[in-house]
């Protein structure tokens, strides 16, 4: 399963702090809470009208699991209405209609551009402009933090977004995570309705990295942008 | 390691989704709890995974195994819960109330939760790859290739990912309890 190559892993570590390994190790075991499935009684034409969630009967049940009626409810027609990003290929493609908001086409800002917020355009990219304010609390996180919290704003603050994107751009300019940061410019861009810096930036994106993890969510966005 | 791997069906084993499900409920659970799914929405998710295998299974070639194929339908699940977590409108989820009644040690359960939301808490400082090979590798014990399989990125950058989430959660840890071992 594992060849000699592979990193040594940490509960397997002895420099890894028992008590962080102890932690993996009980994640490890961690099971979902049992579930049953209360499949009604239905016909074909009332099945259609069960709501989409499982009944699901939660804590207390030991296990108790009606697959025949899974099945026969499956066999009804319901089709789950999400298919998936990101799963592997077996025989056939799994198609991506992924739940998420469209993205705009047009310039329709929620609210004003804050304009202490750096630009993050085309040039930008090379640009070694001061940072703003905002982002001095940014100074301390490592870059998989700086990241992660670029994008935990970027539904709400894409113009944050933005500014924490350039903020990684300029402190890890040869990091780890270059191709998700620019993942999250590029949506951040169509976010605050500067659509043409973000398909320009996809394009350069997927010439550079066309094989990327991101590239296929970079495809998403580039897509949704072009005209119909 | 959660589900190991001499879990899988046998090789002629016939593969139905009976015991796929059977099988492998427990880890596409976790797995998508680890991937940063809120625990209430578990049920949910798991059913969403559950339906695509249903409908794609007739077309499962095994040119992967059951578990990284499912980790694979599991992981793009947890993307698109992700990318609605804004539309919910989704809180910091409260902890679930214990488990409680005659011999259930609660005890005990609420200090195994607690070194779950510990761990949970040092990876939801990470981003998306590199979280995803922490939990596939680490949590899940898959080998690098597989878990670079399921994401669909180079071994070179599993390795890169790994090494990357591995520094940060232990240095997370680090600062958030003084280091020490």
């Amino acid at each position: 399963m594992s060849d000699q190559n592979e990193p040594r892993r940490m509960i397997d570590d002895e420099t890894v702090p028992e008590e962080l390994r102890g932690w993996i190790r009980e994640s490890a075991r961690w099971e979902p809470a049992a579930v049953a499935f209360e499949v009604p009684s239905v016909t074909a034409a009332s099945a259609r009208s069960l709501p989409r969630g499982w009944r699901v009967l939660v804590g207390g049940i030991s296990g108790v699991v009606l697959l025949a009626g899974l099945g026969a409810w499956l066999a009804l027609g319901n089709e789950p209405a999400v298919e998936v990003a990101g799963a592997p290929r077996q025989s056939a493609p799994i198609e991506v209609h992924p739940q998420e908001q469209p993205v705009p086409r047009s310039v329709e800002l929620p609210e004003p551009i804050p304009t202490e917020d750096p630009p993050v355009g085309d040039d930008d990219m090379r640009s070694t402009a001061s940072s703003s304010p905002r982002e001095t609390s940014s100074r301390s996180l490592s870059e998989p933090a700086l990241l992660e919290r670029a994008r935990r704003l970027l539904a709400s603050a894409p113009q944050r977004t933005l500014a924490l994107a350039r903020a990684h751009e300029r402190r890890f300019p040869e990091g780890a995570l270059i191709e998700e940061r620019e993942l999250l410019a590029i949506e951040a861009l169509v976010g605050v309705g500067r659509v043409d810096e973000a398909e320009r930036r996809a394009r350069r994106f997927l010439r550079r990295w066309p094989d990327s993890v991101q590239a296929r969510r970079v495809r998403e966005v580039s897509s949704s942008l072009a005209p119909h | 390691m959660g589900e190991p791997a001499s879990r899988e069906p046998e090789p002629n084993a016939p593969l139905t989704f009976e015991s796929v499900y059977a099988e492998h409920r427990a880890a596409v659970g976790r797995a998508l709890r680890f991937f940063g799914v809120a625990e209430s929405s578990i049920p949910d998710m798991t059913q969403e995974v559950f339906l695509v295998v249903h409908r794609r299974l007739q077309d499962f070639e095994g040119r992967s195994s059951v578990r990284t194929w499912l980790f694979g339908i599991a992981r793009g699940i947890a993307a698109n819960h992700r990318r609605l977590a804004h539309v919910r409108h989704e809180r910091p989820e409260e902890s679930p109330a214990q488990e409680e009644g005659d011999g259930v040690d609660v005890e005990g359960l609420v200090e195994r939760r607690q070194r779950v939301t510990q761990l949970l808490a040092l990876l939801d400082q990470l981003p998306t790859e590199p979280r995803e090979l922490f939990v596939l590798f680490e949590i899940e014990g898959l080998s690098m290739k597989d878990a670079a399989d399921v994401i669909g990125c180079s071994l070179a950058t599993a390795y890169r990912w790994h090494r990357l989430a591995r520094e940060e959660v232990v240095g997370a840890y680090q600062a958030r309890h003084g280091g020490g071992r």
